[in-house]
């Protein structure tokens, strides 16, 4: 079974959503133990590669951009993928732009500018990160049962290997999705609340070693599709889901929430609206 | 601020300058913003504008590139143009892109405008 990334994104390829690249590094980085200028530098180079494909991947409008961010064996790894137009990208960033290139290769320990199979293109980013503790890496669920649901045109898609990294990333992401939906700082204070109970709770309800989310975002209206869960522990993710003493809080806390089973699986949805 | 640029911009008009403190993180989303910002009739009109990134704590090659057509502007223009010294993250990226020596430079917001002509 393939060894999936630490955390997996799949955006519309759009200037606001390259902000959540940038807080899925932050989180990974902190779990990792990388702070300060490497940390920076990291965070630069991947805010480069992808602006270059919400540039310049779809000329005229936008398509699915995938980064993958693993640490391992000395290295922070970043590879930002798309399936526009293809190479030479390279070319692109020098000709029509000018800084971002440059700048990838000077914050880079090794940078690598492919094809994507199919169309596109693919940059790879290796960060040395020394002394840094490798993360454990995790294993892929065997079924996606996310794919065909329906997200929407702004919907993202997140996949932390293994679970327990979800706790300093996913409660980033989901802030920036709910100051997007223009949640209140209340509102925004529960889904937080709620990303710590999934990721405490989540975990041994998972089909495989990986948290799969796919999160839409509408003006004041925030869905989470979670899955693939074994067999029969949606429901039970929902009435367990005690935190601090304040009962099952997954339930509590969303508006509505439907339970999907599928393929012998199940995924949890929830609905979270802002409450002004 | 929107609702996720990071992005905050505090327009304020003094005598001998107009500045523009910048907060938070200046990328793809938030460029706009600000290329919006410095276009109003009140900045364009100034004698001179400092743009303060001392609060700035991040920066890409999209907001740099506003900072840089704004330097070119005002020279052609004849307006005197400077911005201030951001976190290690700004400095680095305006030193690596090779600009941080053709930018006038000011200690603070409120330094003399001459000292660095």
């Amino acid at each position: 079974m393939a060894t999936p990334p630490n955390v997996r994104l799949d955006l519309p390829s759009r200037p606001e959503n390259v902000l959540l690249v940038r807080e899925s590094l932050t989180g990974l980085a902190e779990a990792a133990g990388i702070a300060g200028a490497d940390l920076s530098d990291v965070r630069t180079a991947a805010t480069e590669a992808a602006n270059n494909v919400v540039l310049h991947a779809y000329p005229g409008g936008e398509g699915p951009m995938e980064v993958e961010i693993d640490i391992a064996e000395g290295f922070l790894s970043v590879c930002v993928r798309d399936h526009g137009v293809g190479l030479p990208r390279e070319a692109e960033l020098q000709d029509g732009e000018g800084i971002g290139l440059p700048v990838i290769r000077a914050l880079t320990h090794r940078v690598d500018f492919m094809q994507t199979p199919g169309g596109g293109a693919e940059v790879r980013m290796e960060f040395a990160t020394p002394g840094v503790r490798d993360l454990p890496a995790g294993e892929a669920s065997e079924v996606d049962l996310l794919a065909d649901l329906e997200g929407g045109e702004n919907a993202v898609g997140v996949s932390i290997a293994p679970p327990a990294l979800a706790r300093p990333v996913l409660p980033r992401l989901l802030t920036v999705l709910a100051a997007r939906a223009h949640f209140s700082t209340d509102r925004i204070s529960d889904i937080v609340l709620l990303a710590d109970a999934l990721v405490a709770q989540g975990a041994g309800s998972l089909s495989g070693s990986e948290l799969r989310l796919s999160v839409s975002v509408e003006p004041r209206v925030i869905g989470l599709h979670l899955g693939p869960l074994r067999s029969g522990r949606a429901g039970e993710l929902l009435s367990d889901s005690e935190v601090q003493g304040l009962g099952p809080i997954l339930a509590k806390l969303a508006d509505a929430h439907e339970v999907l089973a599928r393929d012998s699986h199940d995924v949890l949805t929830l609905q979270l609206q802002d409450r002004r | 601020m929107s609702a996720d640029d990071r992005l905050q911009i505090v327009t304020r008009a003094e005598p001998d300058r107009v500045v523009l403190e910048l907060h938070g993180e200046l990328d793809l989303a938030g460029a706009p913003a600000l290329t919006g910002e410095l276009g109003r009739s009140q900045v364009a009109r100034a004698g001179a504008v400092v743009l303060d990134l001392q609060n700035l704590v991040f920066i890409d090659s999209s907001g740099l590139r506003v900072i840089l057509e704004t330097h070119e502007g005002a020279l052609e223009r004849g307006q005197y143009f400077a911005v201030t010294e951001g976190s290690p993250q700004v400095r680095r990226l305006l030193s690596i892109a090779g600009v941080d020596g053709h930018l006038h430079t000011l200690p603070s917001a409120e330094a003399e405008l001459e000292q660095n002509l």
